[in-house]
């Protein structure tokens, strides 16, 4: 997690145009690696994560495969 | 063949232990474990009968594949009527005494009338008797659990047995295996406490052979343990962060079920959580997490075993939880914690404990505390009815104090013995109750993932995730991706769920698998073992038929159409916040469709075709 983080959360500033990949790029992160992608609890399809998405005070939440029950 | 072919009868009445073959008609249509055990119950019982009396049978039973090589092949079902829900009953357990079971040479133990006194049953291959549970009657599962492995000078032996709270008549107490594996839905272990029968001690060593083609199975197995071991949930996620994963996920989908569903967001999850169970902890540097655990033969280990902060309120003075023992999964952290508001992770970790060490179940046991904070704050029981608990939700205390009381039936722990829906109609509140079939929801609430709302209403054994699991598609896109706040298309996708997991729930195998594999997958192990021709469509079949089987059951039973359904609160109160906010729960949408999908009449009855053309 970045420089900052509080538990798995942080606050980040982007620039109006952002896509998905671009925060991934940013940070470094295997798009493979990320499977789950929520923008305020929706889930964003992949062929979504390629364009800009974003508004002011959005929550991405990313995660790899996961599953339970 | 992979079945031993050998029931072992044991009438408790009577006293006697008796071999008898097991039907293999009805294995080569409903496999094992929850379908062949329906079929022998259906048989057997009256549907109609009083689940706590004699006249109920409580059938142990094991799947084709377990105790063999295959990966999860340790899984027993504990099937029998629920006292809970009124319906057929089938807890499913992985551990390893079903591996046990086969070893010593069985499919199968069906329990049938009640003894005078308390007893247990001891198998050593096929030597099986009745012996004295005076002794034990009174003492939880931790305390039989080693009390017997001492009398037989036996630590390899496997221990199935209820606790405390099923002697006192909980009517949601489970069957634990191996101290903290359980069949813990609906009340099966209160059934077996009805009888007198206390536990089940097994040894076996006769091996498991009967697999029909060993080279394939061999290949075939081998085949699909690398699959487990090259998808990313079976490999990595389930065994590093367990089902506790779910719980920010849930969460931020907007489908956490919080503070008795009143809402469906808890602000507190980030403390419950799967991320929160790795955090050093202040007091000793060390984690809650101590290890993940595997059951027999399982090559993914998603199990959690966990201590409590030793500086902790809940076991000052209490050396007996100091140790590491069985953790939260999400479900019990669900319950205990978003349920009844409570963010407090070590309360939780104690409370499961106390679950476990007497057996009850805490989904059932989180929620029926969820619904008496309720009824407590909106004046519906006092102090007087909780003997002074100050049952708030967010109480860490007074859940702590719940569970306790429960455990042994004390004071208000009787009333939280009767589940929700009892407690709610004692009290004069039914609609508070968050039931189907008078069984306790699991974590998912259905404003946010539609297609469990049907899941739920329809499951057999009451409200129940694990009947149809479409969550793995709605929220997870396994195996395809579907949007959770649509109805479209889930009455065949939850009659697909449906289907597909009575069936392998039949096999011995463990469901988690279906995170990574298909029937395609597990079609050529139950072929390679079985005889018989077991594609992924046979497969299917049986499940569908084993699903009838157990519908059919129901209705004997005396439930109806009406039952079909889901509280007030979840198809009238819409979500406050989150990407649910606004919605109910729109089953009316979706079970006239899922009727006509199944083959069932418009009052939900299986149509003459419909069970002609599975043989039901």
């Amino acid at each position: 997690m970045p420089e900052g983080s509080v538990g798995n959360s942080t606050f980040i500033e982007i620039l109006a145009n952002t896509s998905i990949h671009d925060v991934l790029l940013r940070y470094e992160i295997p798009k493979d690696t990320v499977h789950l992608v929520l923008l305020n609890g929706i889930y964003i399809e992949p062929e979504e994560r390629e364009t800009p998405i974003f508004s002011e005070g959005d929550v991405l939440a990313l995660w790899p495969p996961v599953a339970g029950g | 063949m992979a079945w031993q072919k050998r029931v072992l009868r044991v009438d408790l009445t009577k006293g006697t232990c008796n071999e008898e073959p097991l039907n293999m008609e009805w294995a080569m249509q409903y496999l094992g474990q929850r379908g062949l055990a329906s079929r022998y119950l259906a048989e057997e019982i009256d549907p109609k009968v009083d689940a706590l009396s004699p006249e109920n049978k409580l059938i142990m039973v094991t799947g084709p594949l377990t105790g063999t090589t295959a990966s999860t092949g340790g899984r027993y079902s504990v099937v029998t009527k629920s006292p809970l829900t009124g319906a057929i009953a089938c807890s499913n357990s992985g551990g390893f005494i079903g591996a046990e079971m086969k070893n010593a040479g069985w499919d199968m133990f069906i329990f049938e009338g009640k003894s005078e006194k308390p007893v247990y049953l001891h198998v050593e291959n096929l030597k099986a008797q009745l012996l004295s549970a005076d002794e034990l009657w009174g003492k939880s599962v931790w305390e039989t659990d080693e009390i017997l492995h001492n009398v037989h000078q036996d630590p390899l032996a496997k221990i199935a047995c209820v606790g405390r709270s099923a002697e006192q008549g909980c009517l949601y107490s489970g069957v634990i295996n191996d101290l903290h594996r359980a069949a813990g839905r609906s009340g099966v272990g209160t059934v077996m406490a009805s009888k007198q029968l206390k536990a089940v001690v097994v040894r076996g060593n006769l091996g498991v052979g009967n697999i029909e083609n060993p080279k394939a199975f061999l290949t075939a197995t081998a085949e699909a343990k690398k699959v487990l071991a090259e998808n990313a949930v079976t490999a990595e996620g389930l065994p590093q962060m367990g089902t506790q994963v779910l719980m920010n996920v849930i969460n931020e989908v907007g489908a956490m079920p919080t503070r008795n569903f009143k809402e469906v967001q808890f602000e507190g999850a980030h403390k419950i959580s799967a991320e929160a169970m790795h955090e050093p902890r202040e007091s000793d540097g060390k984690p809650n997490l101590v290890t993940n655990a595997a059951c027999f033969g399982c090559t993914i280990a998603c199990g959690r075993i966990s201590t409590v902060d030793p500086k902790h309120y809940t076991i000052e003075n209490k050396p007996e939880y100091m140790g590491a023992s069985g953790g939260l999964e999400y479900e019990s952290a669900w319950s205990l914690g978003s349920d009844t508001g409570v963010d407090d992770l070590d309360a939780l970790t104690y409370a499961n404990f106390i679950c476990n060490e007497d057996g009850f179940d805490p989904i059932s046991f989180g929620a029926t505390v969820a619904a008496a904070m309720e009824l407590f704050e909106t004046g519906a029981i006092t102090l007087k009815d909780t003997g002074g608990i100050e049952m708030r939700f967010g109480s860490a205390e007074a859940l702590t104090k719940a569970a306790e009381l429960t455990a042994t039936g004390e004071g208000f722990g009787r009333d939280l013995g009767l589940g929700s829906k009892r407690l709610c109609e004692k009290y004069g509140k039914p609609e508070l109750s968050m039931t189907v079939k008078g069984q306790e929801f699991p974590a998912y609430d259905p404003r946010g993932v539609q297609g469990m709302g049907l899941a739920y209403a329809t499951s057999n054994r009451g409200a129940c995730h694990l009947r149809g699991y479409t969550v793995s598609s709605e929220i997870m896109g396994v195996p395809v991706k579907t949007d959770p706040l649509s109805t479209e298309g889930k009455p065949e996708l939850v009659k697909g769920f449906q289907d597909a997991t009575a069936a392998v729930d039949s096999t011995g195998l463990c469901t988690f698998t279906t995170f990574a594999w298909t029937l395609e997958d597990i079609a050529p192990q139950v072929d390679a073992a079985c005889e018989g021709n077991w594609t992924p469509e046979s497969l299917l079949e049986a499940g569908e038929r084993i699903w009838n089987l157990e519908r059919k059951f129901n209705l004997d039973a005396g439930l109806t159409k009406e039952d079909d359904t889901l509280p007030k609160r979840l198809l009238k109160d819409a979500a406050k916040t989150g990407p649910a906010k606004g919605a109910v729960n729109r089953l009316d949408e979706m079970l006239p469709a899922y009727y006509e999908a199944r083959g069932w009449t418009e009052e939900g009855e299986p149509k003459p075709d419909t069970l002609k053309r599975l043989n039901v």
